[in-house]
């Protein structure tokens, strides 16, 4: 990491961001793939 | 048949590689590339996290009341699917806005918490958004879908008036935040940081619009999934009552 002044709250900063936004991102594609198996395929009008 | 691919599609399969490739190129201009300020130092590099993700969660706001409102006056089953998806992704981003913030203000202002303006009526939108999900799951005392349905939109259209009260708040209070930075004719940051802030707004953008999309779909199938539930209950209680009382008496 490039040395710089506030470094760890800078990436404590992004690191919080981007870990709860890809948590959030990874538990909806997993609810959509396991909901979508118990859905006729008519009804998901996006395949 | 192809295997259900859950949420995705070659939409937002595209969307996707558009959204990592530019998150890629702003980490590097974010923490890399842009210079630090002269008063706050490196610390400014949260701006670029902070700032997207707080004008991507007002519009998530904004979103929601617009699909309240369309909710009450057409009853549709979209507008409803609408007004949960972007709630949901609007509190990760409002959350991620408080936090992000909180970290920002320890080296900026010595403090990760003060009651101010902005701060505490953003924590207010938080807690609007959890009320309005909250409300769109607690069943009324009659099990009516339609006066829960109406509860959580009440809920839902006073996001936007609370999202102009963050907005205005540095104006009307005295706030440790700073007025209007880039919505001036005269912005107060140029050069690189401003490019990277522009940069920041649209990556984060394309990240929402690509969560926005999954979360639509997942509620879709969740209000699909119920009315293939409502409609085999049906059938049961009809397959039920037609069968003669002697036969089931044996």
């Amino acid at each position: 990491m490039i040395a710089m002044t506030y470094g760890g709250y800078v990436a404590a900063g992004w690191s919080v961001a981007l870990l709860s936004i890809g948590a959030f991102a990874l538990r909806t594609l997993r609810r959509g793939r396991a909901l979508a198996e118990r859905v006729p395929a008519g009804e998901r009008r996006w395949t | 048949m192809n295997a259900p691919r859950g949420t995705v599609s070659s939409f937002t399969r595209t969307l996707g590689a558009l959204t990592l490739l530019g998150m890629a190129l702003l980490l590097a201009f974010a923490l890399v590339w842009s210079p630090a300020d002269v008063v706050q130092g490196d610390a400014v590099r949260l701006m670029y996290v902070h700032v997207p993700t707080a004008i991507l969660a007002f519009l998530a706001c904004g979103l929601t009341t617009l699909a309240s409102a369309m909710w009450i006056s057409r009853r549709s089953e979209g507008w409803w699917v609408l007004g949960g998806a972007a709630a949901e992704v609007g509190l990760v981003f409002t959350g991620v806005t408080l936090v992000t913030g909180s970290i920002w203000g320890r080296p900026t202002w010595g403090t990760y918490w003060q009651w101010d303006p902005r701060i505490t009526s953003t924590t207010l939108l938080f807690i609007l958004l959890l009320g309005y999900l909250a409300l769109r799951r607690l069943d009324s005392e009659t099990g009516d879908a339609a006066q829960r349905g109406v509860r959580a939109a009440v809920v839902g259209l006073l996001l936007v008036p609370n999202v102009i009260i963050v907005h205005y708040s540095v104006d009307w209070w005295r706030s440790l935040h700073q007025t209007a930075t880039i919505t001036r004719l005269d912005p107060t940051i140029e050069g690189t940081m401003l490019f990277t802030l522009m940069l920041g707004i649209v990556v984060f953008g394309l990240l929402f619009t690509w969560l926005l999309v999954h979360r639509f779909r997942l509620g879709w199938l969740v209000e699909r999934l119920d009315a293939v539930g409502l409609d085999a209950a049906l059938a049961e209680r009809r397959a039920e009552a037609a069968v003669p009382p002697a036969e089931v008496s044996s």
